[in-house]
């Protein structure tokens, strides 16, 4: 059975491996900080995923180069953008998630595909 | 006179059908949405690592222990609803009744309702409650989907349909008919835009009602259903693992995944389906990947395409679509190649001259659970949210403002259930479904070999095999979801 205590060791390993990984923290490692969304023609420049904690106010100033109503998917949030115009899409991040935050065409559908992403890590 | 009055009825809904589908107004709306949050890296890291533990710590128990042991335990729940009792016929009753009626309530609200989406009873219920919910029950609970069926229970009630065989199924068409149905039925729920559009739904479930009753019509209720209908197959398949097996005289209480172990190999179609099943499984979650999105940049920038694509756009056909189709149909095949590869690789390691579609026909049923796990980690988030759109909608099934159990205006709570709960069932089932997997297979070599030595280096490559399955299972859940 000298097989089986190879197999034994090795197992054992990958216990002491599994255990020395375990305690990482699952809050939202790059956390944001207070940014400023630039939106050109309907596309964000930069990071396109800001990430926030639970129970956190999320405050994102926002700049469009055109107007246009944002809509933050789950939270059912609206924001109407004026162009080059500064707004601030503000509320308390009650629920985790990975929400899409898309552009509302004058038909009330969303069919552009997502402009960013606002993802809330679980406390 | 029969003849003629199914002839006029074919020809009353051909001419409905193409009135209806003409009618039909466009809409682009995405059905359902659902709010993942990427498992995080720590997370994935671990549950890997534990997954790839697990397998060899049963690897070593079966080192030691290689007399076929007893895998299925079961207990006989005779006081449970015993045969032929009246509790019995009362609640099988009870659940016919309840299958028919909300197919007629489907029907009707899709036909008669608002053409809204989500203004409509039918679509939340065929895709989400039906599809994805039923699918749960039926795959940790038990298969009550034959009870269930309101198309075999309406035929049944009718008495116009042989229950038993009234022509034998043709040995040669196997399960061909299930594969090649699931393939587009797999094509309406994941790529096609309109099966969420109430209207288009209801032609759908009428032609697809037609198509089970003539195939009733001409091989007798049961024996089609065994043999050709797609959602029996599905069920049948996910049912298989179920914790209470309905299929004995008495309901028994059996280990989840036990009902996987089977004496002969599948034919090569039903193999062939269940690959089919594993494959449209992890599609979904493919499509959603910045990987996939890549992909198709890089397709559409590619220059010895790019002009044959632009030539397609202009003739009308929808690039996505088409993309999308061609990677549901190679998706399956691929899986198979790789499939069929490591069952070479483990006939050769275990020395036996077994045919290659016989292995795999051994093999295939230990992936199930390790689908069935990623069916679960993909859809419990989506089924919580979407699923809550079922409480409004039965106070107002058709959209007409009726608001009969007073939940007219429930507004979708989508805290219910909390991200990091979704992340633990979602690791806790992958590694569960997991270790089914590792050994069902394990049970299948015992009982294919005999010879200890020969067992075991055979179980070397499908040991691999689902380590990959399931760790590609676990990067999905990992990427972030792109729309």
């Amino acid at each position: 059975m000298k097989l089986s205590s190879i197999v034994e060791t090795a197992s054992l390993t990958l216990l002491v491996l599994i255990l020395s990984l375990t305690p990482i923290s699952l809050h939202a490692g790059n956390k944001t900080a207070d940014v400023l969304v630039n939106i050109v023609q309907g596309k964000i420049e930069g990071v396109d995923t800001l990430r926030y904690n639970q129970n956190e106010k999320v405050a994102i100033t926002i700049n469009s180069d055109k107007p246009m109503e944002l809509h933050v998917h789950g939270y059912d949030i609206t924001l109407n953008l004026k162009a080059n115009e500064l707004a601030i899409l503000e509320f308390d991040a009650v629920t985790a998630g990975r929400f899409a935050v898309t552009q509302h065409d004058a038909h009330g559908g969303d069919s552009h595909g997502a402009i960013f992403y606002i993802e809330i890590y679980p406390e | 006179m029969k003849v003629q009055s199914v002839k006029f009825t074919c020809v009353f809904l051909a001419v409905l059908g193409i009135s209806g589908l003409i009618s039909d107004p466009l809409y682009a709306h995405s059905f359902g949405e659902r709010y993942d949050l990427p498992l995080p890296l720590s997370m994935y890291l671990t549950s890997a690592a534990i997954v790839v533990l697990i397998s060899f710590i049963i690897a070593a128990v079966f080192l030691r222990q290689s007399k076929l042991v007893n895998l299925s335990p079961s207990i006989q729940l005779s006081w449970f609803l015993p045969p032929g009792s009246i509790s019995r016929k009362i609640t099988k009753v009870i659940v016919q009744v309840l299958g028919v009626a909300l197919f007629f309530l489907t029907l009707l609200t899709a036909y008669f309702g608002d053409n809204e989406t989500f203004n409509n009873f039918s679509p939340t219920f065929v895709w989400v409650i039906w599809w994805v919910g039923f699918t749960f029950i039926v795959a940790l609970i038990a298969n009550v989907w034959p009870i269930v069926n309101p198309w075999r229970t309406l035929a049944l009630w009718s008495r116009v349909f042989k229950v038993e065989k009234r022509r034998l199924y043709p040995e040669k068409l196997g399960a061909w008919p299930v594969v090649i149905t699931f393939l587009i039925f797999a094509w309406l729920e994941l790529i096609a835009e309109g099966p969420e559009i109430p209207n288009t739904l209801f032609w759908l479930i009428l032609i697809y009602s037609l198509y089970t009753w003539i195939g009733m019509a001409i091989f007798g209720i049961n024996n089609w259903l065994q043999n050709a209908d797609l959602f029996s197959h599905f069920f049948n398949l996910f049912g298989r693992f179920s914790l209470f097996n309905l299929e004995s005289n008495n309901i028994t209480l059996r280990v989840p995944g036990s009902g996987l172990t089977h004496d002969k190999p599948l034919h090569f179609s039903e193999t062939f389906f269940v690959i089919l099943l594993l494959s449209t499984v992890s599609f979904d979650g493919i499509l959603e990947t910045p990987l996939w999105k890549d992909l198709l940049g890089y397709i559409s920038e590619n220059q010895l395409i790019r002009p044959l694509l632009i030539e397609l756009q202009a003739s009308g056909v929808d690039i996505i679509i088409l993309t999308k189709s061609l990677a549901l149909l190679i998706m399956p095949c691929l899986l198979l190649v790789v499939f069929l590869m490591f069952c070479y690789l483990s006939v050769k390691a275990g020395r036996s001259k077994m045919q290659l579609t016989v292995a795999a026909g051994h093999y295939v049923l230990s992936l199930v659970p390790i689908a069935l796990a990623y069916h679960i980690a993909h859809y419990i988030f989506y089924l919580m949210i979407a699923g809550q759109q079922i409480i409004p909608l039965a106070s107002d099934p058709f959209g007409y403002g009726w608001d009969i159990f007073g939940t007219q205006n429930y507004a979708i709570d989508i805290g219910v259930i909390n991200a990091k709960t979704v992340w633990f069932i979602s690791i806790y089932a992958i590694i569960i479904g997991h270790v089914i997997g590792v050994v069902l297979a394990h049970y299948s070599a015992i009982k294919i070999y005999q010879n200890h030595k020969q067992t075991l280096m055979s179980q070397i490559p499908l040991l691999l095999l689902m380590i990959a399955y399931t760790m590609l299972s676990l990067w999905i859940l990992s990427q972030p979801i792109v729309e």
